[in-house]
Formats: C-alpha cells, sequence, structure tokens
C-alpha cells in the first residue's frame, strides 16, 4: 500500500469504527442488559469486535508506516493526505492536509497503539454495562479526534482535533452521567479546558494577524514554522505564552491542574487512554510541533519550563497524600506532564516528546492495572480497603510494580531513562533550580509510586472480606497488562545513553524535525551526565524504600506517616487548597459580578428581547386579519398585485 | 385589421372575468369567470398565432380547452359534494382555509 | 371590410355577454350568457384563421362544458334561498369591474405599445385540420399525451369525488 492510503487508514477506520459503533449504540438503547453481570450481549460482542478491529488497522498501518519511513532516507519520512479545501474566506485558506512526519508518528504510534491495548482491556473492564456500545463508540471517536490532531498540518484543523478530544473526554468522564458528581466533574473538565482554550485561540488570532502584513497569513504549521523568524520577539512571545495556555488546560498545568484529578470520575479505561496517554500530552505535542516560535521566543520557553517545575513538585506532593488509588496515578500525571513541559522550556524537545513516548507506555500500564485491581474489589477505589492482594493477583501484581518502578524511574525501565534524559537536559541548559526540583520530585515520585504498591499489595489485608473475594481479571484486560509492561520495561532501549553503552535511536529518528544542534542533551559532557545519573539514581532508590517500607508494615495507615505532620499532610492532601483559592479568587467573584450584573442585563436584553417578540405579535395579530379564509379575498390580493405588475410594467416601458 | 383589435377584446373579456371572480359569491359564477379568463388568454394564443402565422398558438389553445374540461370536470364534482354538504352555493360559508 | 364590420360586432356580443355573464344573479342565467360569449368568440376564431379552433370552442365549450355547468345546475335544483346572499353585489360588483376597469387600461396601454401591422394574407390551409392535427400530433405529442392523462385523472376523480356520500 502506498504511504497516503497508509495514512488514511490510520485516520478513517477509528472513525468508521465510531460511525458503526454509534449506530450499534443507537440500537443497543432499546435492548434490556442482562441482570448477572460481566456478560456481553450479541451485540456487545459485535460492537467490541468493531471498535477493537478500528484502532489495531489503524495501529498496524501506523507500523507499517513507520518501517516503511526507516528504510527511506530521513529527508524524505514525510507524508501528506490531501483532502482538498476545508474554507476560504479572503486571507483565510484552510486545507484538509494532514501530514505524518517522524514526530506525528510518534504520537500516531503511542495513540494506536496503547489506544489498541486499552480498547481491548477496555472489552472485559466494560462488560455488562448497558452503555456498552455508546462507550465504545466514544472511545472509537476520541482516537479518531486524537489522530486528527497529531496529523493536521493546519493549525485549525488541530484545533479542530484539540475540541473534538476535549468533547469525547467530557463524554467519557461523564460516561456514568446518572451519578451526579461524575457528570460534574466532566462539566469541570469542559468549563476548565475552555478556559485554556481561548487562549489557544487568542494566540492562533495573534499568529495569524501578526503574519499577515508579510502575506504569509496562514495557519499552516509549516508555513509558520519557515517564517516565524520575521516576528518581532515580544510578538512571538505573547502568541507563544497564548498557545501555552491552551496547552496548560489539556495539560493539566497548574493552575489549570484541577479538571484532571477530578477526571478520575470516568471508567478506568477512559482514565488510562485520555487523562494519562494521549490527550493530556496533546499540549506537549502542540508546543514541540511550534518548536521554531518558541526557539524564537526564550522568555516564553522559560515560562514553560518554570510552570512545568512548579507543576512537577506540587503534584507530586499531592500525589504522595492521596488515599485514592485512581486519584494518586492522576495527580502523578500531572507531575509527569509537567517534567515534559519542564524538558521542553530546557529546548530539550526530543528528550520531552520521549518521556511522552515511555510515559504512554507506563502509565497507561498504572492505571490498567489499578482498574484490574478495582476490577477485582468489584469497584473498591480507596486505598485504606486495600493491602495484601500480591498473592491474589498473579498478573496485575507484577504490572502494578513494573508500572511503579518505570514511573519511579528506577533503572532500567524506560522512565528511568526519559526521565534522566530530561534531568540531564535542564543541567546542561543551565537552569540548576529546574533541575533541583526537578530530582527532588524524583524523590517524591518514588516515594509515592512505592507507597501505592505498599498499600495495594503488600501486608495483610485492610479488608479480609474484599480481599478474599479478589479474582483475576479475564484474558481481554490481562492481555494488555502483559503487552504494556513489555513496551514499559523496553520503550528505554531506544533511548538509552551512549555512557552505559546505548544509542540514541529517539533522538536521531526526531532530528530531521526539531534542529539538532539546539538539543542540549546530545553534546553533554559524558562525566557529568554519569554523575548526574547516579545522583538521580540515589534520590530515586531512596525515596522508593522510604515509600515502601513506610507503609508496608503492619497495620500502616493511609494518613501522615509522622504524626507531626498532620496539619501539613491535611493541606497538600486538598491539592494546596488551590480549587479553593480558584474558587475565592475567580469563581465567586464571578458569580458575584452575574448576580449583580443580572438584573441590569435582564432589564436590557429582557426589555429589548420583550419587545421584539410583543412587536412579531403585534405584527402577526394585524396580518391575521386579512386571513379571512376567502378564496375570493385571496383573489382580490392576487388582483391587486396583477394590476401593480402590469401598472409597472407599463410605467417602465416594458423594459 | 391588426394585432391591437383581438388583443383589446381579449384584455377586455379578462378584465371583466377578473373583476366578476372577486365580486361575486356564488360558486358557479365563479366557475364560469375562471372559463371567461381562460377563453380571452385563447383569444391571445390565436391572434398572435395569426400575427406569426405559425400554428402552435392553435395547439396551446386545443391543450387549454383541455385542460379547462378537466377543470370544470373535478369543480363541478366538488360543487357537487359542498352542496350535498352544506346545502348552499354562497363561497364565503367554506371559510375553512382559515383554519 | 366585412370582416372589419363582422370583427366589431362579434367583439361586443363577446364583451356585452360577459358583462350579463358577471352580473346574472341566477347561475342559469350565468351560463347562458357565457354560452353567448362562446359561440361569438368562435366567430372571432374563424375571422382570425383559426376554422378548426372556432369548429372545436363551439362543439367542446359550448357543446360539452358548458352543457355540463348547466346539467349540473339544474341537477341540484337551485332555488332561490340556496343563492349567495349577494346582498351588496351590485357595489361590489361596481368595486370589481373599476378595478378590471384599471386592469384593462394597463393592459390595454401595454397592448399599444406593441408595434403592429395589418395581417399578412394567411398560406392556404392554415389553422386547418391537417396544419393543426400536424402540430399536435408530431410536434407536441408529448404535451398532448400529458393532457390527455390529465384528463384521465381529472374524470376518474370527479366520479370519485362525485359518487362519494358525505355524513
Amino acid at each position: 500500500m502506498s504511504h497516503v492510503a497508509l495514512l488514511a487508514w490510520i485516520l478513517f477506520a477509528p472513525l468508521a469504527a465510531a460511525a458503526l459503533n454509534g449506530l450499534l449504540a443507537l440500537r443497543s438503547a432499546r435492548v434490556p442488559v442482562p441482570v448477572e453481570g460481566h456478560h456481553l450481549r450479541p451485540m456487545d460482542r459485535l460492537a467490541a469486535g468493531i471498535g477493537v478491529a478500528g484502532p489495531l488497522a489503524a495501529a498496524v498501518a501506523a507500523w507499517s508506516l513507520g518501517f516503511a519511513f526507516l528504510a527511506r532516507d530521513r529527508s524524505l519520512r514525510l507524508t501528506e493526505l490531501d483532502l482538498g479545501t476545508w474554507f476560504s474566506m479572503g486571507q483565510a485558506h484552510v486545507t484538509w492536509l494532514f501530514r505524518v512526519d517522524p514526530l506525528s508518528l510518534v504520537m500516531v504510534l503511542v495513540v494506536t497503539t496503547v489506544g489498541t491495548l486499552i480498547h481491548l482491556y477496555s472489552v472485559g473492564y466494560m462488560a455488562g454495562d448497558a452503555g456498552f456500545p455508546r462507550f465504545l463508540t466514544w472511545l472509537n471517536l476520541f482516537t479518531f479526534a486524537m489522530l486528527v490532531l497529531v496529523t493536521a498540518r493546519d493549525l485549525v484543523v488541530l484545533f479542530l482535533g484539540w475540541e473534538g478530544v476535549g468533547v469525547c473526554s467530557y463524554l467519557l468522564i461523564g460516561y456514568w452521567f446518572s451519578d451526579a458528581a461524575k457528570a460534574a466533574a466532566g462539566l469541570k473538565a469542559f468549563v476548565v479546558n475552555r478556559i485554556g482554550d481561548l487562549g489557544l485561540l487568542l494566540g492562533m488570532f495573534l499568529l495569524f494577524w501578526s503574519m499577515a502584513p508579510g502575506g504569509q497569513a496562514s495557519l499552516d504549521i509549516d508555513l509558520l514554522s519557515a517564517h516565524v523568524t520575521k516576528l518581532s520577539v515580544p510578538l512571538a512571545t505573547a502568541a507563544a505564552v497564548l498557545l501555552f495556555v491552551g496547552a496548560m488546560g489539556k495539560s493539566a498545568q497548574v493552575p489549570l491542574h484541577i479538571w484532571l484529578p477530578d477526571a478520575m470520575a470516568g471508567p478506568t479505561p477512559v482514565s488510562a487512554l485520555i487523562h494519562a496517554a494521549t490527550m493530556v500530552t496533546a499540549g506537549v505535542y502542540m508546543v514541540a510541533r511550534m518548536h521554531p516560535l518558541y526557539h524564537h521566543a526564550p522568555a516564553a520557553l522559560a515560562f514553560i519550563g518554570s510552570l512545568g517545575a512548579l507543576t512537577a513538585l506540587v503534584a507530586a506532593t499531592v500525589a504522595c497524600t492521596q488515599t485514592n488509588i485512581k486519584r494518586v496515578i492522576a495527580w502523578s500525571t500531572v507531575s509527569q506532564l509537567g517534567y515534559m513541559f519542564m524538558g521542553l522550556g530546557a529546548g530539550a524537545f526530543s528528550a520531552g516528546i520521549y518521556h511522552l513516548f515511555t510515559h504512554a507506555f507506563f502509565k497507561a500500564l498504572f492505571f490498567l492495572s489499578a482498574g484490574a485491581v478495582i476490577h477485582a474489589l468489584h469497584g473498591e477505589e480507596e486505598l485504606g480497603r486495600m493491602g495484601g492482594l500480591w498473592s491474589k493477583l498473579r498478573v496485575t501484581g507484577p504490572a502494578f510494580v513494573l508500572a511503579a518502578a518505570a514511573n519511579a524511574g528506577l533503572p532500567p525501565l524506560s522512565g528511568f531513562v526519559s526521565k534522566d534524559a530530561i534531568l540531564v537536559a535542564t543541567w546542561n541548559a543551565h537552569h540548576p533550580v529546574w533541575f533541583a526540583v526537578g530530582l527532588l520530585t524524583a524523590g517524591l515520585t518514588a516515594f509515592y509510586s512505592f507507597r501505592l504498591v505498599a498499600l495495594v499489595l503488600a501486608g495483610p489485608p485492610r479488608d479480609a472480606h474484599l480481599a478474599e473475594h479478589a479474582h483475576e481479571a479475564g484474558w481481554a484486560m490481562t492481555l494488555p497488562l502483559v503487552l504494556l509492561a513489555v513496551g514499559a520495561v523496553g520503550a528505554g532501549v531506544l533511548e538509552w545513553p551512549h555512557e552505559l553503552g546505548g544509542t540514541l535511536w529517539f533522538s536521531a529518528w526526531l532530528e530531521p524535525v526539531f534542529y539538532p544542534s539546539l538539543d542540549h542533551g546530545v553534546h553533554a559532557n559524558a562525566v557529568v551526565d554519569i554523575i548526574l545519573t547516579v545522583g538521580s539514581v540515589a534520590v530515586v532508590a531512596t525515596g522508593a524504600a522510604i515509600g515502601f517500607s513506610l507503609h508496608a508494615r503492619d497495620g500502616a495507615s493511609t494518613g501522615a506517616p509522622l504524626t507531626g505532620l498532620q496539619g501539613l499532610w491535611a493541606t497538600v492532601k486538598r491539592g494546596w487548597h488551590v480549587d479553593e483559592v480558584l474558587e475565592r479568587v475567580v469563581v465567586r467573584p464571578v458569580v458575584f459580578s452575574s448576580r449583580a450584573a443580572a438584573p441590569f442585563l435582564d432589564f436590557l436584553l429582557g426589555w429589548g428581547a420583550r419587545g421584539f417578540v410583543q412587536g412579531l405579535a403585534l405584527a402577526g395579530r394585524g396580518l391575521a386579519v386579512a386571513q379571512s379564509g376567502l378564496a375570493r379575498h385571496y383573489a382580490m390580493v392576487m388582483l391587486g398585485g396583477l394590476v401593480a405588475l402590469v401598472a409597472w410594467a407599463v410605467l417602465s416601458g416594458g423594459r | 385589421m391588426a394585432l391591437h383589435a383581438p388583443l383589446l377584446v381579449a384584455a377586455a373579456l379578462f378584465s371583466i372575468g377578473v373583476g366578476g371572480f372577486v365580486a361575486r359569491r356564488n360558486v358557479f359564477a365563479l366557475l364560469m369567470c375562471i372559463e371567461l379568463m381562460l377563453n380571452a388568454v385563447n383569444l391571445v394564443f390565436v391572434t398572435f398565432s395569426r400575427q406569426w402565422l405559425s400554428v402552435e398558438g392553435h395547439v396551446t389553445v386545443l391543450l387549454v380547452v383541455a385542460l379547462a374540461a378537466a377543470e370544470a370536470a373535478v369543480a363541478l364534482a366538488i360543487v357537487i359534494m359542498l352542496f350535498r354538504h352544506r346545502e348552499t352555493l354562497d363561497v364565503d360559508v367554506f371559510a375553512s382555509m382559515k383554519e | 371590410m366585412l370582416d372589419a364590420i363582422l370583427f366589431a360586432v362579434l367583439s361586443a356580443v363577446a364583451v356585452a355577454g360577459a358583462l350579463a355573464m358577471v352580473s346574472r344573479r341566477h347561475p342559469l342565467g350565468s351560463a347562458l350568457a357565457l354560452i353567448v360569449v362562446m359561440i361569438a368568440l368562435a366567430g372571432l376564431y374563424a375571422l382570425l384563421a383559426a376554422p378548426l379552433v372556432a369548429i372545436l370552442q363551439i362543439l367542446v365549450y359550448g357543446g360539452a362544458i358548458l352543457a355540463l355547468i348547466v346539467f349540473v345546475i339544474m341537477l341540484l335544483n337551485v332555488r332561490e334561498e340556496d343563492l349567495a346572499h349577494e346582498d351588496g353585489l351590485r357595489g361590489r360588483l361596481g368595486m370589481g369591474l373599476t378595478v378590471a376597469g384599471l386592469l384593462f387600461m394597463g393592459l390595454a396601454a401595454g397592448i399599444h405599445a406593441i408595434p403592429a401591422d395589418p395581417f399578412a394574407p394567411p398560406p392556404p390551409g392554415f389553422g386547418g385540420i391537417v396544419a393543426v392535427g400536424r402540430g399536435l400530433f408530431r410536434d407536441y405529442a408529448v404535451p398532448f399525451e400529458v393532457v390527455s392523462l390529465l384528463l384521465t385523472v381529472a374524470v376518474v376523480s370527479a366520479v370519485g369525488m362525485a359518487k362519494r356520500r358525505l355524513d
């Protein structure tokens, strides 16, 4: 198959699956669900087949394209699918142009590969749910929207995918919409993301407007990249920061991170796919995609890196205190996203993208194994009722430990390699503060990861009854765990450091996209690198040891490990009260001023609207008089029209 | 003899038909006014056929006559039905278009 | 010259018949006035070199359509009290004919604007059965068939409607 055809498969196989499952979902709403849970109706089996086949076809096509690219010269690793013009207004020409280059392909591979495994997992996880085909519809649709996002060549099309994944995220967080709290969580995610999207839109407008005088008024990413250096630096910085505001919303950076922990209300496969592996990394991808703009605006890069460092640290502290298994991992995701932005801020784009890549595997594995634990405990998510499950879950247990170790960054797992690459990059980019924060965060990460392992798997069960009835899930759930575990372990090979006898394949792969000269990590001093690496491993190992030993004891609580810390612990557990502060500083003033303005606006708008309506009603009553219902009167009106027409024709001389 | 005279006759007949249509309330009168208007138009067709010495106007007239016959048949059937229904020929009684 | 006199007489008869038709209160009187108009029109057609149309006018209009109308009027046995309450008939007729007069003046002005020469003499056989038949059945065969279909539908529906008993 030609490369373009492969790209078409990648894009449209998930879309077709979403469409078919959508039809099934319409049908299935009318078919009753068996009372005994975890059984698939015949139509659910069909939906499962379609829902897994769509992303699987895309994944196969993506890997074929990847190997075809490998066989080519690196300057030729590019494929474009042109589906014509979307709209053309004035200077704005937007085309349906989808493009795969090495950077896009990394994203496509992550989305389709991890996506397929999570689709398969959700067949097992969601079996017996009344809305099974609907669930798969949204999941397929999400895959399509995400693929549009990462392959679009025009920022407007990218924005379409951006909003598409946002909608699917909203629909899936609130999937169990009959639970008001879950529906509210979906709404929160949607609204917070809108704030970010406003920034993204303003950034796009600013770019378009500022490029217009040079005759380059386009939002085509390649054109923008080629001409971005003509912009004045303050203008470029403003546009870059505005675009990053969009990324802050989507990728949950402080202070717009508040939606992500609440998003855990959705089913666990959704948390794994959307809120860990793919959608939340869209901001990272977007910034990396626009890297020429950010190179041109160093202040914006510094802002990104600083905010990333802050997010990484804050979220890691919160993760240490959570008592809900999914919320720990959610905060961990926020923290890791901060890491990625820190890497981007240091100019190490390929290191940031590499962390995105490995994170997709190990965090998806983390979530899915956590989901398997929850599944085994019949929906229990509180750490206070877990423990002692190691002997019960022979597949999930090791997978969970592997995911935690990779998340912590223990060598030789993939998380170690990518996290280390970012740390080294920050040091080499002369950002010692970021490095220090990163190191501290690494320690905290190891601490909460192994705290989680200890609380879930080790020690005696806190709830004997639940542990007694715990059981391993079926193959549809365990197979993805095994495959993702392979990825989480093996992905490190792609960027194994020189100093440890490896080759930087991943950086080399992305080199045609990012300027290699600006990739600080490549030209580092080997001795310094080794010292830094050893240091970070020591910190990580210490954190892991403390985290595990403190919580693996008999009767270990889920609260503060030291009594003196309880006050601080409570504050951190509430997410440093960011939600409350935002509530006071943003939400309440907005609500208050809305309330204050309401009567005035009511008067103004209401008066206008009511006046308009009353005017219409009056005119209607006036015209109704003419509707006598008598054919004769209608004929009279026609006659009047006829006379007027003839008069006009005569008076105008028949012209 | 020239074009103007027959066209003026046709215009007069058509105008009388229109005036009668808006003035009368009797179903039959309305029906006949319509026939009158159709005939006025036919006269125009025949006149222009004469002017251009083309037979197409004649053909059209024949088709119009057939249409008039169809219209009369249906209209009379409706009149019969309405008369049975309401026992009147006054069209103003039939104001159901208002609803 | 004879043509012109005949034309003037027939035109006068047609217009007078039309006026009589709209002003008769009983439909039977109107129908009889309309027959006069039809026959006068047939004469005008004959003067305008349309003999076939003239004959068909008398046969179809005078013979069939108007006979049908008269037949229905008599079938319904319309009595005086069945007639419409046309109290202000005279006034409304006056108004209607005034508007009609306006329309006529407009149309007349339009007609006057058309440049016109005296009619050229028609070729032999113009407007005869052969010429019109050729036009009708060869050049305009499709419209003819469509109209015959329409006629069939109309007859069927008329019978269907007239037969139905309303409860």
